[in-house]
């Protein structure tokens, strides 16, 4: 490692703030043509070592190099499993814990937490809670003892939880407010339905309905046994099992198992509507269901996705921006869950063409089943996929979402090493079939934007059924069908 | 005075230590016969290199009547150019398995960059050489057009359609007089970007797109002798017209405190925005307000944010810190209140804070957590190439010196609680713009608190 280092501090001292010019001036050089590429130099996925201690199982991608860490100790625990009225609780009840411990309140905690540099957080989302660590390795030591002191020693100040409840609450005063927050909500519960487990809907009587005896039984499902940790960064199995038996060294208990979830049973429509009044631009979710993250055709399905609607080369960004100027941006993809998935393509409308970017949308979805991925298509998102293989361990954080990505799917740890080779066997008849199985021909609509503008083009749209003959349901931001 | 940072032994490859810990970022610099800069960072690990051009030019450079412009332009360079279809641009780098492809413009610089397989650097040069050496040939009419209204969808996006967007339009106003290059931000007017014309796009890219201004900084797996023979055969042939002279940005001071309330249609929460003209980037006093910053607004142990969200708690979110810029900066103090929350006693709290804060400065507890914290956030940027590059490209356009990180680190360790308070004093004592923006429609009641409690 020493050598090229000494070459590059060598490079360093010579050429540092040298202003010189090349002693022959290059030709100009062909620009016609695309440059050939150079040799290809072969990257492996890093190698995942595994280790356990305290039932917890432990993942180990070692990157030596900046003296850094990150690591996400994750559990089956989420906002999938609140009851019906306590939307939000999971979520609050877990903020809790990143709050104090006994012995520091959350001013000693914050102090504490500063003085190492340590980025400690704990959260919950719809499906996994996790406690997340990014810190300097030299003082990963003390980081690591004080994530087990929240977990072990929690502080559970009745204060903090209070103030942690009223934030949540303005948060959603704040999310009903504008088209993407009001938006993301009325999706929910149009697509999922607000009694399914990925629907759920928080709103201020929810959460005031969490207690702290709610928020005890949250807590007892965040033990080892049944955790999964995935360390990133410069440190070895050797330095780290150490550090991590000392600093649990007394945490017990079982942690759940994960739950199944059934199919979305979102509400009856076919077009969903919102009023924000004076917006400015719609924002607009068109989509449907979608399979498992560990289907077989993946690969087809990621590319056939990404010609349709990732990046500015993408059909639907071609249209609504390059073409149209209906938009500044669009994508569509699907949503992963660790049960099923949803497809959905959205964008920020100008408030004028919402209903005739609606129309595109669904000519374009249209347009996959007429016209599938061209050659031209799958070479730039099959074959760019490949080169851009690198990219997916390139960093702390790539890794950490690579291999992330394979625990929460509960996918084969090689899956990477396989990836190329799948991704290679997308050919036209790989993606024109993915298209026919993925890609539904009726979708679900969510728009929220300028009732006295937008409305009218909506109901053109939902009396013609363009997006299925459910109609239009007009629905306030939290999803509920207004009055 | 500060904890060790980086083990003393730490020796990679691409990044190294210093013996006295600092992290060290090894490059190498030239300048083609047209002017044009090279800064070169090698790193043999991953495949990959990032490929990063600055322009020497941003929205502070345009003049009054073309508000938005070199944001536009910013767009046009991606529309095509004499050998690169319309469109193609993108299509190209992702088929070449480009993995992040963007353009950025600020208030005085303009950035392109792409991170590339290294094997594909040279159709990375090709594309970028392109744009620089002929987009005239290319540019027309109904592209302009288009990207005028994809700009215009951008500010809905960014400024018009979503909370505190008007405010902050509002802020720059009362910040900057009319003729002020910053004063419609860099997104610009609506009826100035609509107005811009072809002939607006060929001239400033006559006046700003000369190779002497620009500087393009490669990151990654790519060693000295391939970076100096691609970057000359690409760049080298370029023509080279006279470096721009910039017009320095008029330094402006407000005369007294000014007051403002914005009506907000998409904000539900209440929220007070208090700004001083501040520091510019990299400058003598910029290390002492990010720990002023801190020392107000640091989420967790700032002093804001500890007595309003944590302690009282009357808001929902605190945010504090300077926002430097070549020549000038601002520095803000933002809170979110809850709702039902009155203004007027949060904002004599604020006065309280800041009153004390310019009379005893921060504590050495305060410094020393603020140094940490600039520490580790700066390692953790370092971990991408693209990341690297822009840290030496930013050095190179604010300080003259990409080499100037080692210094930048001492200075920043070298505040203390006198230095910190001396310069909140030179720039916090002087008048501000107090932006107060209402939501129009007041949010429903809070309902009644439940079981355990509720709000207090």
């Amino acid at each position: 490692m020493t050598g090229p280092l000494l070459a590059s501090l060598i490079a360093l001292a010579a050429h540092s703030g040298e202003v010189d010019a090349p002693a022959v001036r290059a030709p100009a050089p062909d620009r016609t043509t695309q440059p050939a590429a150079g040799p290809e130099r072969d990257v492996a996925q890093p190698p995942i070592r595994q280790f356990s201690f305290r039932g917890i199982k432990g993942y180990l991608v070692e990157r030596p190099g900046l003296p850094l860490v990150q690591l996400e100790l994750s559990w089956n625990v989420g906002g999938a499993g609140d009851a019906a009225g306590k939307e939000g609780m999971t979520s609050l009840c877990v903020d809790w814990l990143g709050e104090g411990s006994k012995r520091l309140d959350k001013n000693a905690l914050e102090n504490a937490k500063a003085d190492l540099g340590a980025r400690l957080g704990i959260g919950a989302g719809t499906e996994a809670a996790s406690l997340s660590l990014a810190v300097v390795t030299t003082r990963l030591e003390p980081a690591l003892a004080l994530a087990a002191e929240l977990l072990t020693e929690p502080g559970l100040r009745p204060a903090d939880l209070e103030r942690l409840r009223s934030q949540a609450k303005a948060a959603v005063v704040q999310a009903r407010g504008n088209a993407d927050g009001a938006a993301g909500r009325a999706w929910a519960a149009a697509f999922w339905g607000r009694s399914h487990p990925y629907g759920h809907v928080a709103e201020e009587r929810t959460l005031d309905a969490v207690t702290a005896a709610d928020c005890a039984g949250v807590h007892r499902q965040l033990a080892p046994e049944g955790a999964e940790l995935l360390v990133v960064g410069d440190v070895t199995v050797e330095q780290l099992v150490p550090l991590l038996e000392k600093a649990f060294a007394t945490w017990r208990g079982k942690a759940p198992a994960r739950s199944r979830v059934g199919p979305p049973r979102g509400l009856k429509g076919a077009v969903f509507f919102v009023d924000i009044p004076g917006a400015e631009q719609s924002k607009v979710i068109v989509g449907h269901g979608g399979p498992s993250r560990d289907a077989r055709d993946y690969a087809a399905t990621t590319v056939m996705t990404q010609v349709f609607g990732q990046g500015l080369s993408s059909r639907l960004v071609q249209n609504l921006r390059e073409k149209n100027g209906y938009t500044y941006g669009a994508s569509a993809s699907f949503g992963y869950r660790r049960s099923g998935s949803a497809f959905t393509a959205q964008s920020s409308i100008r408030t004028d063409a919402t209903g005739k970017a609606l129309r595109e949308i669904h000519g374009e979805l249209l347009g996959m089943t007429t016209t599938p991925p061209t050659d031209d298509e799958l070479r730039r998102e099959r074959d760019g996929g490949l080169r851009a293989f690198p990219a997916r361990f390139a960093t702390n954080a790539a890794v950490l979402r690579s291999v992330g990505e394979l625990l929460s799917y509960r996918l084969p740890l090689d899956t990477w090493q396989r990836w190329p080779a799948e991704l290679r066997a997308v050919d036209g008849a790989a993606a024109a079939k993915a298209v026919k199985d993925r890609l539904q021909p009726t979708q679900k609509v969510v728009v929220a934007g300028d009732r006295t503008k937008v409305l009218p083009e909506l109901e053109a749209l939902a009396k013609e059924g363009v997006f299925g003959k459910d109609g239009l349901v007009i629905l306030d931001a939290d999803g509920r069908p207004a009055k | 005075m500060m904890l060790a940072l980086l083990p003393s032994a730490l020796l990679v490859a691409g990044l190294s230590s210093t013996p006295n810990a600092d992290p060290a970022l090894p490059f190498a610099t030239w300048k083609l016969k047209n002017g044009m800069q090279v800064i070169l960072h090698e790193d043999h690990r991953v495949p990959l290199v990032a490929v990063d051009v600055w322009v020497h030019v941003g929205s502070g450079d345009e003049v009054p009547g073309k508000s938005g412009f070199a944001h536009l332009f910013e767009h046009m360079m991606f529309q095509g150019s004499e050998h690169v279809a319309e469109d193609r641009h993108f299509a190209v780098l992702r088929e070449v398995g480009a993995s992040t492809i963007n353009g950025t413009t600020n208030f005085d610089r303009t950035n392109y960059f792409e991170v590339v397989p290294s094997n594909q650097l040279e159709t990375a040069l090709w594309l970028e050489s392109d744009r620089v050496g002929t987009l005239l040939s290319h540019v027309n009419e109904e592209s302009l057009k288009n990207q005028r209204d994809v700009v215009r969808n951008e500010r809905r996006q960014r400024v018009d359609n979503v909370p505190y967007g008007t405010s902050r339009m509002a802020l720059f106003a009362a910040l900057y007089p009319e003729g002020h290059p910053f004063r419609y931000q860099v997104i610009g007017k609506h009826e100035d970007i609509e107005g811009a014309s072809l002939q607006d796009v060929r001239a400033f890219f006559r006046t700003w797109y000369a190779p002497a201004n620009v500087t393009l900084a490669l990151a990654g797996d790519v060693d000295e002798a391939t970076a100096r023979a691609l970057v000359d055969k690409w760049f080298g042939s370029l023509l080279s017209p006279p470096r721009p002279v910039k017009r320095p940005f008029p330094v402006v001071a407000l005369a007294k405190n000014e007051r403002l309330e914005v009506k907000d249609r998409f904000a539900k929460l209440v929220r007070l925005q208090w700004t001083w003209h501040g520091a510019a980037q990299y400058s003598a006093d910029d290390p002492d307000l990010g720990v002023v910053g801190d020392a107000l607004g640091a989420q967790g142990w700032g002093r804001l944010h500890r007595r309003l969200v944590v302690d009282e708690p009357l808001a929902q979110d605190v945010s504090a810190g300077p926002s430097g810029m070549n020549a000038t900066g601002q520095f803000s103090v933002g809170v979110t209140l809850k709702p039902g929350v009155d203004p007027a006693r949060v904002e004599a709290i604020v006065r309280e804070e800041l009153v004390r804060l310019l009379a005893e400065g921060p504590s050495a507890d305060e410094v020393r957590r603020s140094v940490v914290d600039t520490e580790t956030n700066l390692l953790f940027s370092l971990d991408d190439l693209l990341g690297r590059a822009e840290k030496l490209q930013s050095l190179n356009h604010y300080t003259g010196d990409a080499g100037g990180l080692s210094a930048y680190l001492a200075r920043v360790r070298a505040c203390t609680p006198e230095s910190a308070r001396a310069a909140a004093r030179r720039w916090l004592a002087k008048p501000r713009v107090l932006v107060i923006t209402v939501p129009e429609q007041a949010p429903p009641a809070t309902p009644a608190p439940g079981p355990s409690g509720g709000a207090k």
